[in-house]
Order: C-alpha cells, then sequence, then structure tokens
C-alpha cells in the first residue's frame, strides 16, 4: 500500500479519474450550463461553426474529384427526378388546400398553434458512436430551454439537453439512452421508442416497444410521437416501421424495427419549439 | 515559448480534426482519434503531470462542445497520457511501434470509458459485437494515426543536434 501510494503520477490518475467521473455523473443530465462552460462555449462557437462549414467544402470537394466520371449521368437522373417533383409538387398543393377545408368542417385546432420556432443550424456532432449529440448555434437568448423539441420538415430530432446562452446541445432520437413515447398513426397503439445503438451508424434505426397486448403492426406504418409525458407535443413523424420482431405479443422487448425519417448524416438546419409566450406579455 | 505555441497549435488542429473533420468522413462509421494519439506522444516526450494536464484539457473542451456529460473524453485522455509516460526515455526514441501500440491500448481504455458510460445511460447493445465491430477497428486507426503523431511530436520535443565540421588537418 506504502508503495502504491509512493508512485505519485499513479496516485494523481486515481484522484483525477474519480474526480472527473463524479464531474460526468453531476453533467449527466438534462441541464443548463454555468457561466464558464456557456462564456467558453460561446467564444469557441465561432470557431466550431467555421471549421464545420469549411469541413463540409473540402469533403464536397474530394467527393466531386472522385466521381467526375459520374455526373454526366447523375445529370441525367436528376432531371428525370425534377420532372417527377414538379408533378408531384401540383399534386401536393391541392391535396393541401383540400386538407385545409377539411380541417376547418372538422374544427380542428392544430397543437403547434401557440407555438413559435426559432432555426438552427447544426455546428458540431459528437465524435463517438455510443452517444448522438449535435450542437447548435441558438441558446437562451434565442428563447430556447431545456427540453425543448428539436424538428426538422422531415420529423423528429430530438430534444435540448444542455443549454448555453448562444448555443446548446442536442441529444438525438437515435442516441441509445433516448426513449419517446409514440404510437402509430393507423392504429393508435402507443409505445416507447429507443435509439439503437450498432457499429454501423451509416444506418441509424429505432426499436419500439411496449406496446398493447395483440397489437396489430405492419412494415409501412408510420410512426408519430403520441404527447403523452409532456415532453414533445403530439403529432411529429419520427419514423417508419420496417421490420416487426414480435408480432402479436407484448413484451418488453422489443416490438419493431422503425427506420426515422429525419437523415441524420446529413443534417444541417433544424428548427428548435420555443414556448408560447402568453398574450399578455407581448 | 516557441514550444508552447507548437504544442496549442497541435492539440487545436487535431481537435478540429477530431471534432469537425473526422466526424463528417465515413470511413465504415470507424472514427479514429487524433487528440488520444498526441496524448499518448506527449506523456513520452513530456511526462505524465504535464501530458495529463493538457489532455485533460482536450477532453473537457471537447465534451463540452460536442458530449453527452464533462469529463468522459478527459478520462481517457488522461489515462493515455499517463501509458504514454511510462515509456518515456526508456526505448529507442526513433521507435514509432511502442507508442503506435499504447494509443491502441489506451483507445480501447477509451472505448470502455465510454461504453461503460452509455449503459449507465441505460443503452442495451452486445458487448462482443461492439468490440469486434467497433472498438477494436477504432483502436487500430487510431494506432495509425499514432505514428504521424509520433513523429510530429518528435519534431517539437526533440532537439536534432547540428553536424559539427571539424577543421581541416594542416
Amino acid at each position: 500500500m506504502k508503495k502504491l501510494l509512493a508512485n505519485k503520477p499513479l496516485v494523481i490518475t486515481i484522484v483525477a479519474v474519480l474526480v472527473l467521473g463524479l464531474l460526468a455523473l453531476l453533467t449527466s443530465g438534462d441541464r443548463a450550463m454555468s457561466f464558464v462552460e456557456s462564456t467558453l462555449g460561446s467564444v469557441l462557437q465561432p470557431l466550431q461553426q467555421a471549421s464545420y462549414v469549411a469541413s463540409d467544402a473540402i469533403i464536397d470537394f474530394f467527393k466531386r474529384v472522385f466521381q467526375t466520371s459520374d455526373l454526366d449521368r447523375e445529370n441525367a437522373e436528376l432531371s428525370a427526378q425534377l420532372a417527377l417533383l414538379e408533378q408531384a409538387l401540383q399534386d401536393y398543393e391541392q391535396l393541401q388546400s383540400e386538407n385545409e377545408r377539411l380541417r376547418e368542417l372538422l374544427n380542428y385546432s392544430s397543437t403547434f398553434d401557440n407555438t413559435s420556432f426559432v432555426a438552427a443550424q447544426v455546428i458540431g456532432k459528437g465524435q463517438s458512436v455510443w452517444f448522438d449529440v449535435l450542437t447548435l448555434n441558438v441558446g437562451r437568448n434565442s428563447g430556447v430551454e431545456v427540453g425543448a423539441c428539436v424538428l426538422t420538415s422531415q420529423g423528429l430530432v430530438g430534444r435540448v439537453t444542455e443549454l448555453g446562452a448562444t448555443w446548446c446541445k442536442v441529444t438525438s432520437i437515435i442516441d441509445a439512452s433516448v426513449s419517446i413515447s409514440v404510437m402509430n398513426e393507423r392504429t393508435r397503439d402507443v409505445g416507447i421508442v429507443t435509439g439503437r445503438l450498432t457499429s454501423d451508424d451509416s444506418n441509424p434505426s429505432l426499436e419500439l416497444s411496449y406496446l398493447p397486448a395483440g397489437f396489430d403492426l405492419v412494415p409501412g406504418d408510420v410512426i408519430i410521437t403520441s404527447g403523452l409525458g409532456a415532453d414533445l407535443p403530439r403529432g411529429i413523424p419520427v419514423g417508419v416501421v420496417t421490420e416487426v420482431l414480435m408480432a402479436g405479443e407484448a413484451a418488453n422487448q422489443a416490438n419493431a424495427v422503425v427506420d426515422p425519417y429525419v437523415d441524420f448524416l446529413h443534417i444541417e438546419d433544424v428548427l428548435v419549439m420555443i414556448t408560447a409566450v402568453a398574450e399578455g406579455a407581448e | 515559448m516557441k514550444r508552447r505555441i507548437w504544442i496549442a497549435v497541435i492539440i487545436l488542429t487535431c481537435m478540429l480534426l477530431d471534432n469537425v473533420v473526422l466526424v463528417r468522413l465515413n470511413l465504415l462509421s470507424l472514427k479514429p482519434d487524433a487528440v488520444l494519439a498526441l496524448s499518448v506522444c506527449f506523456g513520452l516526450y513530456m511526462g505524465a503531470l504535464p501530458a495529463a494536464i493538457i489532455a485533460g484539457g482536450a477532453g473537457l473542451v471537447a465534451d463540452l462542445l460536442a458530449g453527452p456529460a464533462l469529463g468522459i473524453s478527459s478520462i481517457g485522455y488522461i489515462l493515455a497520457a499517463v501509458a504514454g509516460s511510462a515509456f518515456r526515455k526508456k526505448y529507442y526514441a526513433d521507435n514509432p511501434i511502442i507508442p503506435a501500440g499504447v494509443v491502441f491500448a489506451a483507445a480501447i481504455v477509451k472505448q470502455h470509458v465510454f461504453m461503460l458510460t452509455s449503459i449507465l445511460m441505460g443503452a442495451e447493445f452486445s458487448y462482443w459485437g461492439m468490440l469486434a465491430s467497433n472498438v477494436l477497428p477504432c483502436a487500430l486507426l487510431s494506432a495509425v494515426l499514432g505514428i504521424p503523431m509520433f513523429y510530429v511530436s518528435r519534431a517539437v520535443f526533440v532537439e536534432r543536434l547540428k553536424p559539427i565540421s571539424l577543421p581541416a588537418k594542416e
């Protein structure tokens, strides 16, 4: 024991590991950052953002260099896709106006009526495969709060877990430690979706569990947020069922695999939901 | 003073490389750790305490920018720096294999720290599957990255003697 204590580097290492472990434990939950962290992050944020943009340009350059022989073919394919998309846009506009008329008839009030959004850019991503954390360039000064919902036009991205003055960190729904209450849009069965931790993070997926006994689930079913737990509003698209694992049984093991709608590999711009401001305060 | 500036530049470059460039490249979902490799090399040339301080600080900044909690990366980097310092002045200084080997071992330890944190936060996964498909390949890539880091560190810390020109015999 005396020999152990006489080894200074070893003692310092053990003490440092214990202190840092305690720090990690204290900072692992949802929280607003301390002044020091927030200030340091704000100072480093422009550098991080500039590096993120620069890395985009560098990666795109190398991609173009290695893909020049495919450009002509890609051009023809894109032209054909554009024609199809223009037709789809016309159909969408017709459906949209019909939807608006039906909503008025049913006197449906959207859950997003009293909610506003702030646009944000992703300026950093977690390096490790074990966690999926995004850094955004908006914070407390823009009205963001801890727990705020983050989404894109495709669907749900995650929730704000750490908040600074001008930046925040978002834990995405594909993180294995995150659980979200969801429902099957077709059958209205409620379940829980969690991130799936795999070595291949180029194809992230989710696990759907805790569906009620005798659930009806088929590949292609759309999964949306249920609104239960008051964390996230109801109706935000989460993903689509790709594989049913335990059909017709309720269990605490995974019932299905869900592919998220959001392309987490190429996410750049997001919307952060801001809590509604009371009318009297305006 | 010049050496300190170089140390700061190298650390910042490696942190940007890790947190911005390497995370965007899709190398079969494998991500080498440049700061870890540098921590081992700094431990090799600076000793345990100075290298651990630098590595710990770099880890805290990395966690602050894009980590799930403060301190997790610092633990891995400090252990890497201390492991590197164990070979200080104890082997042939131009051999990059030993630092690469230490980087490999340190990367595995760091991945296990992350693994343990992930489990404590509620994640479930196959340990052996992740070990074989992610932990070991990432450690190998980090070890390969350790070789150029070793030469960069050597250029900063080791002063090469200039050849002496002897006067001609009369």
